[in-house]
C-alpha cells in the first residue's frame, strides 16, 4: 500500500514576528469591513488592498528581488496566506496571479516574458484568471475546443472559457487551447498561452451566481492574435503543465479555510459557559480544523522540501472542501439555545452567505470526484 | 521520521508482523506469557528507560511508532500500557517492576487510606475496565489530591477481580477491587490526574491509526483480487470512490498522531490530544463502515483478519474519552480561550519549535 506522507513541519525561527506583522497590518487594514464581506474569504475582491498588500512585499514574495520578490521560503509566504484568509481579507484581485500564473510564468516563460509579468503581479497592478473549462469541457478538461491556429509572427485564438472567476475584473488569462487537432492521445496537442484580455477580439460576459453576485464569467476569443512569446512553455506540453499548475492550485490553506469566518463569527456570539452541545459543537469543528491544518502544513512543508505531495494535496482539499460545507450545517443545526437567533447579526449574515456560496468548495479547482478518482489511483486502485 | 526512528519502525514492525502472524485465534494465558517474554526480551517494553537502564532514552515520536505498529498487526498484549506506565513511573521516580504494567484510570476518586500516622498508606477502590488487569502484574492510577494528584502502582493479584468485560475485539477490560491493599510505590505531582487520560488517548489514538491502515489495506487487496461483471471490483469508480474517502480518514489520523507526538516532545500537548483523539474516534464510523462494505461477506467472518482491526476500531474510539468527552473537553479549551482567539491558539502552538522546560 502507498503510504501517504504527513510528517509534521517545523516552522522558521521568524514566523512569530512574521505573523505579528500581517496581524498588525490587517487589524488596520480590515478595521472598517462589515463581516459578510469577511466572510467572501478569498472571493473578495478589492484592487486597493492588493496594491497596499504588495507595499508590504506580501504578493510575489517566493520570486527573485530582481522580479518583485521577497525570495521568502513557502513556509513564510504560506503564514502571510493563511493570516489573510483567517482574518477574511479581500484578496482575490491578485490571487490567482500570486499563487499560481506567476509561479507557472516563472517555471515556463522567458525571462523577458517573466520581466514583463511579475514585477506587475509583484505590485498588486496585474491580475490574472485561469483559463480551463469551457461550455462542453468540465471535469474532463482534456476534451477542450478552444484552439491556437499558427500564424506569421503568433498565434490567432478562437473559442471560449467559462466560470472564469473575475474574468471581467482581470488583465490577463493562463489559457490551455489546442494547437493539434485530438488524435490518439487526448491529452497531446494542448498548450498553454498569456492572452491580455484587452486585446482585440476578446469578448467577456459576467456570469451572475445564484446570490446575485458577480464573480466569474464566460470569454469569447475571436481570432485573438497573440505573439510567440506567449506559448507558455513547449508547444504541446499543455496537459503537464497545466497539471503542475493544478498542484499549485489544490495545495493551499484556502482549500480548508474558505468558510473560517463562520467559525470566527460563532466563537464572537458565544459566551464561555454555553451549553453542553453547543461546546461539543464547538469541540468537533476545532478537532477538524487543526487536523486539516496540520496537514495542509505538512504539504506546504513538503513543496518547500522540492517533494511532489499532489496526492496529499488532494486529500486535504478533498477533506477541506467536506470541512467547509459541514462547518455552516453544524452551525445552522445549533442556532438557538447559546446561539443567537437574531437574523441581522454578524453570525447569522455570515452563515446566510456561507451557505450559499459553500457548493462550490467542492467544484471549483476540480470536483470532490476527481480528486477522489486521483486518490484512488494513488491507492493503486485504476 | 529520523534515521532511528526508521529503524525503530523496521525493528518492531519485523518483531510484530511475525507475532501477528503465529498468533492463535484464541490467547491462551500460556501465549500470552510466551509473546510477552519474547518483547520484553527485545526490551520494547522499555523504550523510554535510560540507556544505562537497558531503554533507548525515547521519545513520544518513538512511542507513537510503537503504539502504530501494534495497531497495524492487533497485537494482543498490553505492550503500549507498559510502555506508558514505565515512562510515568520514571519521571515520578517510583521504581519500575518487571512484567506487563496496566494503567487504571476510570475511577480517580479512589482514597488512599492510612490508618494512622505510623503504619504504611494502603490502597481502596474499584478500578474498572483496566486493560488487561487480570493478566497484568501491577496496575498504576492515578488519583486527584490537593496538590494536584498521587499516582500509585498496585500488584493487580493483590485486588480481587469482580467484573467488567472485553472489550468488543475481545481484550481483557476487568475492573478490580482492591481492599486496603499494599502501595508498591506512590508519588506525588502537580499535574492533575487528567495527564493519565491523555496520555491513554494518545496511546489509543495512535493504535488508531495503524488499525485503520491496516484495514484499509485489506480493503485495497481484497477489491484489487474480488471480481464480479468480469472485473476486479477495484476498477469500479463507486468502490474506488468509498476507498479514497477512507484513505483520507487515515491520511486525517495519522496526521494528527504525528503532530500530536511534536507537541508531547516539546511538553504541552494538552490542545493537540484532545483534538486527535476526538479525530480518530470521528474516523471510525466511516472507515469500519466502508471497510466491511467492499469486502461484503468474506469481512464479516471469523476466518478473514479484518474484524481484528475494526472491532479493535469500535472499541477503542470509546476507551480513554469518547466523542462526548473529548469534544467537550475541547469546545471548552477552545472557549477559555476566546480572548486571545482560536486562531492565535492554534497558530501559537505549532509556531513553537523548542521544548518547554519541565521541571
Amino acid at each position: 500500500m502507498k503510504s501517504f506522507e504527513f510528517t509534521p513541519v517545523n516552522m522558521p525561527d521568524d514566523v512569530p514576528k512574521l505573523r505579528a506583522n500581517v496581524r498588525k497590518f490587517l487589524a488596520k487594514e480590515l478595521a472598517h469591513k462589515q463581516a459578510p464581506d469577511k466572510a467572501k474569504s478569498w472571493s473578495g475582491f478589492d484592487a486597493e488592498f492588493s496594491q497596499k498588500l504588495a507595499e508590504q512585499g506580501w504578493i510575489g514574495m517566493m520570486w527573485p528581488h530582481e522580479l518583485g520578490g521577497s525570495e521568502a521560503t513557502a513556509l513564510h509566504r504560506y503564514v502571510v496566506i493563511e493570516e489573510l484568509l483567517a482574518a477574511g481579507a479581500p484578496v482575490a484581485a491578485h490571487w490567482i496571479a500570486d499563487r499560481q500564473s506567476g509561479a507557472h510564468i516563472m517555471r515556463y516563460a522567458s525571462d523577458e516574458v517573466q520581466k514583463r509579468f511579475l514585477p506587475a503581479i509583484a505590485d498588486g497592478e496585474m491580475y490574472f484568471c485561469i483559463g480551463m473549462s469551457e461550455p462542453n469541457s468540465g471535469s474532463d478538461l482534456a476534451s477542450i475546443k478552444t484552439k491556437a491556429d499558427r500564424v506569421d509572427g503568433g498565434w490567432v485564438i478562437n473559442g471560449s472559457k467559462i466560470w472564469t472567476t473575475y474574468a471581467h475584473r482581470s488583465h490577463m488569462m493562463i489559457a490551455l487551447v489546442r494547437t493539434t487537432p485530438e488524435g490518439e492521445s487526448r491529452h497531446a496537442g494542448l498548450s498553454q498561452f498569456i492572452i491580455d484580455l484587452s486585446a482585440e477580439g476578446v469578448r467577456i460576459k459576467p456570469i451572475i451566481d445564484h446570490q446575485g453576485e458577480e464573480h466569474f464569467g464566460e470569454i469569447f476569443f475571436d481570432n485573438v492574435f497573440v505573439t510567440d512569446e506567449m506559448l507558455l512553455g513547449k508547444e504541446g506540453d499543455g496537459w503537464a503543465q497545466v497539471n503542475s499548475e493544478l498542484a499549485l492550485e489544490r495545495s493551499g490553506p484556502e482549500r480548508y479555510l474558505s468558510s473560517y469566518r463562520l467559525f470566527e463569527e460563532l466563537l464572537g456570539s458565544l459566551e464561555e459557559n454555553c451549553d453542553d452541545i453547543t461546546t461539543a459543537t464547538v469541540g468537533e469543528i476545532a478537532a477538524d480544523l487543526w487536523t486539516l491544518r496540520q496537514m495542509s502544513l505538512s504539504v506546504a512543508g513538503q513543496l518547500a522540501d522540492g517533494k511532489d505531495p499532489s496526492l496529499e494535496a488532494s486529500m486535504v482539499k478533498d477533506l477541506g472542501a467536506c470541512f467547509e460545507q459541514t462547518l455552516p450545517n453544524l452551525v445552522q443545526a445549533q442556532l438557538g439555545g447559546s446561539i443567537p437567533l437574531d437574523r441581522a447579526n454578524n453570525l447569522n449574515e455570515t452563515l446566510s452567505y456561507i451557505l450559499k456560496a459553500s457548493p462550490a468548495f467542492s467544484l471549483r479547482g476540480g470536483t470532490r470526484e476527481i480528486l477522489r478518482t486521483i486518490i484512488a489511483r494513488g491507492l493503486g486502485l485504476t | 521520521m529520523t534515521q532511528q526512528q526508521r529503524l525503530l519502525h523496521e525493528t518492531v514492525d519485523n518483531v510484530f508482523k511475525e507475532m501477528a502472524a503465529s498468533a492463535p485465534p484464541c490467547q491462551s494465558a500460556g501465549d500470552f506469557k510466551s509473546q510477552w517474554l519474547t518483547l520484553e526480551n527485545l526490551g520494547i517494553d522499555n523504550l523510554f528507560m535510560p540507556e544505562e537502564l537497558g531503554g533507548f532514552s525515547g521519545s513520544w515520536g518513538d512511542a507513537r511508532i510503537i503504539f502504530y505498529l501494534s495497531g497495524r498487526y492487533g497485537i494482543a498484549l498490553p505492550i503500549c500500557e507498559t510502555i506508558v506506565a514505565k515512562k510515568l513511573l520514571l519521571d515520578l521516580n517510583i521504581p519500575i517492576p518487571k512484567g506487563p504494567i496496566t494503567i487504571g484510570m476510570n475511577n480517580p476518586k479512589c482514597p488512599i487510606l492510612r490508618d494512622d500516622k505510623s503504619t504504611e498508606p494502603t490502597f481502596s477502590g474499584v478500578l474498572d475496565d483496566v486493560p488487561w488487569g487480570s493478566q497484568s502484574e501491577t496496575v498504576l492510577t492515578v488519583c486527584d489530591n490537593q496538590a494536584g494528584s498521587v499516582s500509585v502502582l498496585l500488584q493487580c493479584q493483590d485486588g480481587q477481580i469482580i467484573g467488567g468485560r472485553p472489550n468488543e475485539a475481545g481484550e481483557p477490560r476487568d475492573n478490580i477491587k482492591f481492599d486496603k491493599a499494599r502501595i508498591l510505590g506512590i508519588a506525588e505531582s502537580q499535574q492533575p490526574s487528567q495527564q493519565l487520560i491523555e496520555i491513554g488517548a494518545f496511546m489509543r489514538a495512535s493504535q488508531m491509526s495503524g488499525a485503520l491502515d491496516s484495514a484499509l489495506q485489506l480493503s485495497i487487496m481484497h477489491t484489487k483480487n474480488r471480481q464480479q461483471f468480469g472485473k476486479p471490483l477495484s476498477k469500479f469508480q463507486a468502490i474506488q470512490q468509498q476507498l479514497a474517502i477512507f484513505a483520507e480518514e487515515c491520511a486525517a489520523v495519522n496526521c494528527a498522531t504525528l503532530a500530536a507526538a511534536r507537541s508531547a516532545d516539546l511538553g504541552d500537548s494538552t490542545f493537540e490530544i484532545a483534538a486527535t483523539k476526538l479525530r480518530a474516534n470521528r474516523s471510525v464510523g466511516a472507515a469500519t463502515s466502508i471497510a466491511h462494505q467492499v469486502h461484503g461477506a468474506i469481512g464479516f467472518t471469523k476466518e478473514y483478519d479484518l474484524h481484528r482491526f475494526t472491532q479493535r476500531l469500535w472499541s477503542w474510539r470509546s476507551e480513554f474519552g469518547n466523542d462526548r468527552f473529548w469534544s467537550k473537553h475541547l469546545g471548552q479549551q477552545v472557549l477559555a480561550a476566546k480572548k486571545e482567539g482560536f486562531w492565535q491558539l492554534v497558530t501559537s502552538r505549532s509556531d513553537t519549535n523548542t521544548a518547554k522546560s519541565t521541571s
